[in-house]
């Protein structure tokens, strides 16, 4: 499995230590600066889909299904249109037969078009009013006739011989290029992804040690502060359809909208300026985008559509209920010999993005450890529930909760220190994972050591202090949504040296666009204050790929490093021509164009670029970066025949440690310290990635003791607002102790790569339940940890 | 029966033609174009929506305008004075304590409250002052730092 030669070869070495070298030689990248879009937040000026204002405006509101399984047999929307002020009223029967975004798949239709509705909070219907008032009282005038059918809530219902089907067939891609094939579904199995590596069975055989559990994780939300919202704006004069979005995939929700309304690319335009928060929920092109669209054309004014926080809980796609079954086998000395999997997947009414999700949480955790076997069945089943996608995870929260867990139960049996397990085992750099992965930096080993050293592991274990820890590995960005992998950036020197930065990745509040500009300041000199990030708008910035899986602080960032060459060689041309020097003897030095042979001859950039301006008839400098990568033809389709492959460029690696204490009366659990230690590659906005470190940890306090949607025996969400799904307050934040491992990383600019999400993704729930057991000796398998399980555990143990 | 009512936001006088069940936060958002509060819950138990009514916080998603006639109303908007920002957005500001911002004014608008009673506080004091509004993002952690920065500050 190990084949270092094939991984680290020459160009990898030489562009690490190129890296390496000018580690801490920055003035700006891996410091503090206060965010570029700080100051808008702070006074209130930013502005958010619903703070978008336009004359004219009507206001949407969408009519929901109430039952998670039925026919539509009639809609009767006569009094809702005869009501005064309303403008259209949309339902599956007056809208295209199109369908919703999804990976290799068609099987959401746009408001129910099929004639049938799949889960509690489904589109229906949808109006544009006068106002919201109105709105809401047109859609309590749709009559709907449903015929309602049993509905499967769970994944044991559904895989019942005799189980209602939530689909009976639906669209499934066959071939290249976007040809459909329809596809029988069997037994409610959305799909299902099986592989072996290496050989699983003698692995087994060889072990002198086998663990095997099953666990199970409920399901959360990302809770992002701000619900899900479209403003549409159809021109008639231009026959041009603008939206404005809260998403992390502005070029998507063109992409899908464009093609499924008929619009071509010139005249649609997607803008999108603040969003407030989507940790990998606000994904892709979505029921919402089109319903406001189409009530923007059938009305000739634009609509407005804000979801309720009660519609936000109902639609959104959460992180999802799973079971994991999975099997440990080690030597003696603690090497892990092989892996076995069976995880079933609670995947709601549609697929969405869940092939590539289910694809990756088994890849990821092939690159954690080295395991030369591996053996993994995943079974997406169809239920009559909101569709699952993704929250700060595409899978891997419940896998690492899983396979963290059993680590622990692992070294128990070895008689052998957990973290040292996991040292034994721990992925390095140069490896190849089970899966293909090629890791090109990996510090795993580095951050086991040093959180166990922050923390006083050996100390505080010996003393049966409630102290455990956990790994989890996340991408840096992957090819297998389109093919492509990379990031355009354009950097435009203004007449006076200030700068402009398009660039195709969204900002959503995790700090891509600050990212870019302290590189623009870094590379070219120029202040902060001096940069503008341009707001994502089709009409001005490159198309992107989206901002997930953690890739756009490389992505992007290279991109824009790549740029910024470009404005070097640029500007020096221009001043080779104002000092009347050789390009070749002109050297670029912090904003400043110095010659190399004489001395006393340099300008500032600002001359320069006013110059080309002025005087190279209004040829402004402007920087194109593409990044470009290894293996960038390389792609890893759901539909890969073998799945085998590196479906990503860099992995980046964490360990948490929890300190907590438990009151055995109460079960209540209070943690008393967490440590993170994060190898994310060389730190470029040292603030920001803490804010992270620290928001992703709170959050995995969340999943760990308080968070789970709660569905009820009609299938819809019982816990649909804040004040019944508890998410973590400013008097549950521990201290927080945050540990940068800087491993270098040859595929981006300044070896950087993704950070700041894994406590969030994987290690916090596990840790705390590794905790709990070394010191109370009780071990939960299933999410949240409660006090109620914390009791029952301690009774159960105490009869024995 | 629409009416038309007098609010006093930010140190400046409105006069709206409301509805009596309109909240302060739709007058605020939609009728005076005053977005900078926040709309994230329909039940009051997110914060973002918090402003000030004679200084003290409020959720104006539960407010009905009609309440606070003739009262101080203070909202993001209001809190810097001449273009010079506030002790609080300026910390805010410097200490990372804003990502996506969505709870950005509900919060500082609380700590300012919060502050101007409490000039010295402890750090289990800013926690249990803050509890009352989400943020997703931070993890409150810098968010905390900030109003401890604030309060230096603004005592002197």
């Amino acid at each position: 499995m190990q084949k270092k030669k094939e991984v680290m070869t020459k160009e990898v070495k030489e562009k690490i230590q190129y890296w390496k070298e000018r580690k801490d030689s920055y003035d700006v990248i891996g410091n503090k600066c206060v965010r570029v879009d700080a100051k808008s937040k702070a006074t209130g000026k930013a502005i958010y889909v619903e703070d978008v204002i336009l004359t004219g405006m009507l206001h949407g509101k969408i009519l929901r299904s109430p039952y998670s399984h039925a026919k539509i047999l009639n809609i009767d929307i006569s009094k809702a249109e005869a009501l005064p002020g309303v403008k259209a009223v949309l339902t599956g029967r007056n809208v295209p037969h199109i369908f919703m975004a999804a990976i290799d798949v068609k099987d959401e239709p746009l408001l129910a078009w099929d004639g049938k509705v799949r889960f509690v909070g489904q589109e229906v219907a949808a109006v544009a009013a006068v106002d919201k008032r109105t709105a809401e009282e047109a859609i309590k005038l749709i009559k709907v006739d449903y015929d309602v059918l049993p509905g499967v809530h769970s994944v044991e219902e559904a895989v019942r011989p005799d189980a209602p089907k939530v689909h009976e067939e639906i669209l499934e891609l066959k071939d290249d290029p976007d040809i459909f094939g329809t596809m029988k579904v069997e037994n409610n199995v959305a799909f299902d992804i099986k592989y072996d590596r290496g050989d699983p069975d003698k692995g087994f055989a060889e072990a002198d040690v086998i663990v095997e559990d099953e666990f199970l994780y409920k399901n959360v939300v990302a809770a992002y502060m701000e619900p899900d919202g479209c403003v549409a704006d159809f021109d008639i004069g231009s026959d041009k359809l603008t939206l404005w979005i809260s998403s992390q995939w502005p070029s998507n929700v063109k992409d899908v909208v464009s093609r499924n309304l008929g619009f071509t690319d010139n005249k649609i335009r997607v803008i999108q300026n603040a969003v407030g928060g989507a940790f990998g929920s606000k994904f892709t092109a979505n029921q919402l985008h089109h319903i406001t669209a189409l009530l923007s054309m059938r009305t000739g004014r634009p609509v407005k559509t804000i979801l309720s926080r009660t519609e936000d809980f109902l639609t959104v796609r959460s992180r999802g209920d799973m079971k994991i079954w999975m099997k440990l086998g080690a030597k003696k000395d603690g090497t892990v010999t092989a892996e076995q999997t069976r995880i079933l997947v609670d995947n709601g009414a549609f697929q969405y993005i869940n092939r590539r999700r289910s694809l990756h949480q088994l890849e990821r955790n092939d690159a954690m450890y080295r395991f030369p076997s591996v053996r993994h069945e995943v079974k997406n089943i169809y239920t009559n529930k909101t569709p699952v996608g993704t929250y700060r995870s595409f899978g891997d929260a419940q896998m690492s909760w899983a396979r963290e867990s059993l680590m622990d139960m692992l070294s128990e049996k070895l008689s052998m220190d957990p973290s040292d397990l996991r040292l034994k085992n721990a992925t390095q750099t140069g490896d190849i994972t089970a899966n293909g992965w090629l890791i090109k930096s990996c510090g795993l080993s580095e951050c086991i050591d040093k959180v166990r050293n922050a923390i006083g592991w050996t100390e505080k274990r010996k003393n049966k202090k409630a102290l455990g820890l956990a790994s989890t590995c996340h991408e840096t960005d992957d090819r297998s949504a389109d093919g492509f992998c990379g990031s355009v950036s354009y950097v435009k020197l203004l007449e006076d040296g200030s700068a402009q930065i398009l660039t195709g990745e969204a900002e959503y509040g995790q700090g891509a666009h600050n990212a870019v500009a302290m590189v623009v300041s870094e590379e070219l000199g120029i202040p902060l204050d001096r940069i503008d990030v341009i707001p994502q708008d089709t009409d001005r910035v490159p198309w992107g790929l989206g901002a997930t899986g953690s890739r756009v602080m490389t992505a992007a960032v290279n991109a824009t490093y790549l740029a910024c060459k470009d404005v070097k060689k640029k500007a020096i041309a221009a001043a080779s021509e104002m000092l009347n020097v050789a390009s070749e003897k002109l050297v670029f030095d912090k904003g400043n164009l110095k010659s190399s042979a004489e001395a006393g001859k340099s300008l500032k950039l600002d001359e320069v670029a006013k110059y080309a301006i002025r005087r190279r008839g209004g040829s402004m400098i402007i920087g194109t970066g593409v990044d470009e990568r290894w293996e960038t033809e390389y792609v890893l389709k759901s539909t890969h025949p073998t799945h085998y492959g590196p479906g990503v460029d860099a992995t980046y690696y964490e360990t948490t440690a929890v300190e907590l204490e438990v009151d055995e009366e109460t079960g209540e659990i209070k943690i008393l310290n967490v440590v993170v230690a994060d190898d994310c590659g060389k730190v470029i906005d040292r603030r920001q990635l803490e804010g992270q470190v620290d928001g992703a940890t709170m959050q995995g306090i969340g999943a760990a003791l308080m968070e789970e949607i709660i569905v009820d025996e009609k299938g819809a969400i019982a816990n649909a607002s804040f004040n019944d799904y508890k998410v973590p307050l400013a008097t549950n934040v521990p201290p927080i102790e945050r540990i940068f491992v800087e491993s270098i990383d040859p595929c981006f600019a300044y070896g950087c790569k993704g950070g700041g999400e894994s406590p969030g993704i994987g290690s916090v729930v596990p840790a705390i339940a590794n905790a709990l057991y070394h010191s109370l000796g009780i071990r939960i398998k299933s999410t949240p940890i409660t006090k109620e399980k914390i009791l029952k555990a301690l009774a159960e143990k105490g009869g024995e | 029966m629409r009416q038309k009512i007098t609010l006093k936001i930010n140190g400046e006088v409105y006069e709206v033609d409301i509805s009596p069940d309109e909240t302060l936060q739709e007058v605020l958002r939609e009728r005076l174009g005053l977005t900078g509060t926040k709309h994230g819950c329909d039940d009051g138990k997110c914060g973002a929506c918090t402003v000030l009514v004679d200084g003290k916080p409020v959720r104006s998603c539960l407010t009905l305008a009609n309440s606070v006639k003739g009262k101080e109303i203070t909202t993001i908007e209001g809190l810097a004075v001449n273009g010079e920002l506030h002790p609080l957005q300026r910390a805010f500001m410097d200490h990372g304590a804003i990502q996506c911002g969505f709870c950005t004014p509900g919060m500082i608008l609380v700590a300012k409250a919060f502050l101007e009673e409490t000039p010295n506080p402890t750090e289990e004091e800013i926690k249990e002052a803050i509890s009352g509004n989400i943020c997703r993002c931070t993890g409150y952690v810098k968010i905390i730092d900030a109003i401890k920065a604030a309060a230096k500050e603004m005592a002197g």
